[in-house]
């Protein structure tokens, strides 16, 4: 995270003060007795977890960091000597390889094991098997929270129900059990009211990429902005600070009528805008940013930012009615969208953010979000007649990553869009 | 009583056009007929409405893909393109349930929706939380809606006392179907495996009232079968509960020295380990079934210990000497779970042999080598006592 160039850095230092911080509380959590719960990060718990005063590990974060530090390729062929099919998500081997490897976390210091196991798989079947594995190496308590799919695109009053009866019969008193604390209501209540403001600044730092041109990179740089919200913070004081923080540096670059940011200054020149379907690839992150801005490309939406939990379409944390606002939360993530709404979602990103096209990275470990995707393309592409690309690698696994491959398709694409504008600026008004 | 016909039984479920299911549809018109993907639906609610479920297992080898690669990309098993290559054939039926097995087929629910508006697509979540109270209730919901859809109509009580009945009838099947497992994993040499396999497959195409004699006549002319046993290693075979490998491949397993004793293949169909309830509300004796008499499955929670205790009482009831685990090309539930299993296997001193196969595998030298070297490795190299 700390190659991130922000002219303005104190967004960024705020956020690289509060994980190291996070970080050391983790490395020491054993020797002050805190203890650890280990979760995923679509549909987290985040301010349950915190209000127990347990610390959340995220595995996938783990992995995805272990990828940007080039750490990942080691990990995934442990797993693999372990007995691991070259078939499944990567994040699953990188994070049991690197277990296997000592479990040194992704800020180089050791990772406490879990004290509770805390399995809210939501959009992700893998998840599942996942912390079955998981399970069978640590010996710790298990819970597990089923979070039905969004298949119709909307929620019921039967889903909500079934969630929030888990909340109370499984989820809250295995908590409860393992900090040795009773739930606090209160502190739910100032949490989810806390959670709330970040939610509303998350979602106006986002929604700053619909201006001309879009301040933020929402994809290369988005995915450094919903840390805090998706992992240790949201429900806390840290988590506002911060949000309010990058919104006014947002702001001020937006009066500036700066372009986004890359990793070589401003954008020199907003050439497109794109909107992005998919996780990036963590191995080769900077090489395909780059990809993107030296064409002048910008990233102005996409699901991966959403894939947390979404609050584009109005959804806040409720301090009054917590346990069913976790409930919602908790199914309203992207991967837990059925295949129409992901397609309304990213229309409608297509029109509000002004977007020239849509790019589908697909990666080969993610079924959750790859099974679907080439429809998805082709469905976006007939509703806002924008041309639509397509690329593949992996998540982190770095032999999955073709710069060669890439780099044809997106010039291709790129050079598509060009030729889309000029057929316009001859035919105008088709 | 003569055997079935098992060129036809065949034929009837690899036919991409679904024949037979039109010439049902043409003996019953108005009934519904509604698809089930894998691994297990409720089809006695089907049944209960008057209709014909069919199970979507894939079409194996024999349909070429294309509309379905259009779709998908390289690392995604077969069997959603298969699916969506013969779903033109699917035009009659009035809908299809997506059972919540993994993100492959969750997402084809979707898809489903917007490819074939005209049809129904339901997908079915099947609960993790197992208390009767939490899992339970949803589920007994969930079926409410899905009876609602299959009916077009709230259901009632006429409707319910037709759903006690289908619970009877399928009762009677699988009871047959426990029977014959029970007798191939004692004499497998008796119920030769693609003709076990075929029996199976074709409940996926047929209504239980016709297939049940068939099951009946052929189990009681199986039992007085006098073929002789080979010398074979027994194995259970493990993984392939969704998309299916092709009956060669399973001859290949037999021919090269393993019985498959057990298994998962078309999971579904004798997942129960006791028969259903036929008294009380019916609603609540599916959700009893699938809550308490499921059998394990990779898409179904547990915990790692009960996981491999169950595994292994399963090993051993079965007396195999061995596992075989098949699993689909990139297939995570069963290959996620094959680690686990062929732990537990390791700690207990039981031997395992692994390939992966898609529905189309049809080169066969690969697996007669794994399972071959495997069969001699037991027979030749026993145990030391
Ligand atoms: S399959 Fe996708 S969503 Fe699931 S764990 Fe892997 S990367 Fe995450
Ligand atoms: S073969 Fe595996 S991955 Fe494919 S649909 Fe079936 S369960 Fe899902």
């Amino acid at each position: 995270m700390d190659s991130i160039p922000m002219k303005s850095p104190s967004a960024k230092h705020f956020q690289k003060q509060i994980l190291d911080d996070y970080f050391d509380r983790l490395a020491s959590a054993r020797d002050r007795g805190q203890k650890v719960v280990y979760t995923f990060v679509p549909g987290n718990l985040t301010e349950l977890i915190l209000s127990f005063d347990l610390l959340p590990v995220y595995p996938e974060v783990n992995a995805l960091q272990s990828a940007l530090r080039g750490d990942s390729g080691n990990f995934v062929k442990r797993a693999e000597m372990a007995g691991h099919s070259e078939d499944v998500c990567s994040y699953v081997k990188c994070d049991i390889g690197m277990m296997l490897l000592g479990n040194t976390g992704p800020a180089g210091k050791p990772l406490p094991p879990p004290d509770l196991l805390l399995l809210s798989y939501t959009g992700c079947f893998t998840f599942m098997k996942w912390f079955e594995n998981l399970a069978a190496l640590y010996d710790c308590p298990i819970a597990l929270l089923h979070v039905p799919y969004q298949a119709e695109g909307g929620v019921t009053p039967a889903m909500t129900r079934y969630v929030v009866r888990q909340l109370e019969e499984e989820i809250i008193p295995a908590m409860a059990r393992v900090s040795g604390r009773p739930y606090d209501p209160e502190k739910i209540r100032a949490m989810c009211a806390l959670a709330a403001q970040s939610e509303s600044l998350f979602v106006r730092c986002l929604e700053s990429a619909q201006h001309v041109p879009s301040p933020i990179d929402s994809y290369f740089g988005g995915v450094f902005y919903m840390f805090p919200i998706f992992t240790a913070f949201r429900g806390t004081l840290e988590a506002v600070k911060y949000y309010r923080l990058l919104l006014e540096e947002i702001e001020k670059r937006i009066r500036e009528n700066r372009t986004a940011f890359t990793l070589e200054g401003d954008l020199p020149e907003e050439r497109y805008r794109i909107v992005v379907e998919g996780p990036p690839n963590w191995t080769h992150f900077w090489e395909l940013w780059k990809l993107f801005y030296r064409r002048g490309a910008v990233v102005v939406a996409g699901s991966y930012v959403r894939v947390g939990g979404i609050y584009d379409n109005g959804f806040r944390h409720d301090p009054d009615h917590p346990l069913e606002s976790f409930a919602r939360y908790c199914m309203g993530c992207y991967t837990n969208l059925s295949v129409p709404a992901r397609v309304d979602l990213l229309t409608r990103f297509m029109e509000d953010y002004k977007a020239d096209g849509l790019v589908v990275h697909s990666v080969k470990s993610c079924n959750s979000f790859g099974a679907g995707q080439l429809l998805i393309l082709k469905e976006v592409e007939k509703r806002t007649a924008k041309p639509c690309g397509f690329i593949e690698s992996d998540l982190v696994d770095p032999q999955y990553f073709s710069r060669a491959h890439i780099k044809n398709r997106l010039d291709a694409y790129f050079q598509m869009i060009d030729e889309r504008r000029a057929y316009h600026d001859r035919n105008p008004g088709h | 009583m003569t055997l079935p016909d098992f060129d036809r039984l065949k034929a009837l479920w690899e036919d991409p056009e679904f024949t037979e299911v039109a010439h049902w549809q043409a003996r019953h018109p108005g009934a519904p007929v509604v698809g089930y993907l894998p691994a297990y639906a409720p089809r006695e609610l089907v049944y209960a409405a008057g209709g014909l479920a069919v199970g979507l297992w894939g079409a194996g080898p024999q349909v070429e893909i294309i509309r379905g690669d259009i779709y998908y990309q390289s690392y995604i098993c077969r069997l959603p393109r298969s699916v969506l290559e013969t779903a033109p054939a699917l035009g009659a039926f009035s809908g299809v349930i997506f059972p919540s097995i993994c993100d492959v087929m969750r997402n084809l629910s979707g898809m489903w929706q917007i490819l074939f508006p005209h049809q129904w697509a339901a997908y079915l979540d099947l609960p993790q939380n197992f208390s009767s109270e939490t899992g339970g209730r949803f589920f007994h919901e969930t079926l409410i809606d899905l009876a609602t859809r299959i009916l077009g109509h709230p259901p009632d009580a006429a409707y319910s006392q037709r759903l006690a009945q289908a619970i009877a009838l399928t009762n009677r099947q699988t009871d047959l179907f426990r029977r014959l497992a029970g007798l191939r994993s004692k004499f497998p040499w008796k119920v030769p495996m693609d003709e076990w396999y075929t029996l199976l497959r074709s409940a996926l195409v047929l209504h239980p009232e016709a297939h049940i004699p068939m099951l009946a006549a052929y189990l009681a002319l199986a039992e007085k079968r006098d073929s002789r046993p080979l010398d074979h290693i027994r194995v259970h075979l493990a993984g392939a509960f969704c998309e299916q490998p092709t009956i060669g491949l399973l001859k290949t397993i037999e021919a090269s020295g393993c019985y498959i004793v057990s298994h998962d293949l078309l999971l579904g169909l004798h997942w129960f380990t006791a028969p259903l309830k036929e008294t009380g509300d019916p609603f609540e004796s599916l959700v009893d079934g699938y809550l308490n008499r499921s059998g394990p499955a990779p898409f179904k929670y547990c915990g790692p210990r009960e996981k491999a205790e169950t595994f292994l009482a399963l090993v051993r009831e079965h007396r195999a000497d061995g596992v075989i685990f098949a699993a689909p090309s990139f297939c995570d539930p069963s290959l996620l779970d094959r680690t686990l299993l062929r732990e537990a296997l390791e700690t207990h001193g039981i031997p395992s042999a692994s390939f992966k196969y898609a529905e189309n595998t049809c080169q066969y030298s690969g697996i007669a080598e794994v399972a071959g070297t495997f069969s001699d490795s037991i027979r030749l190299w026993p145990k030391e006592s």
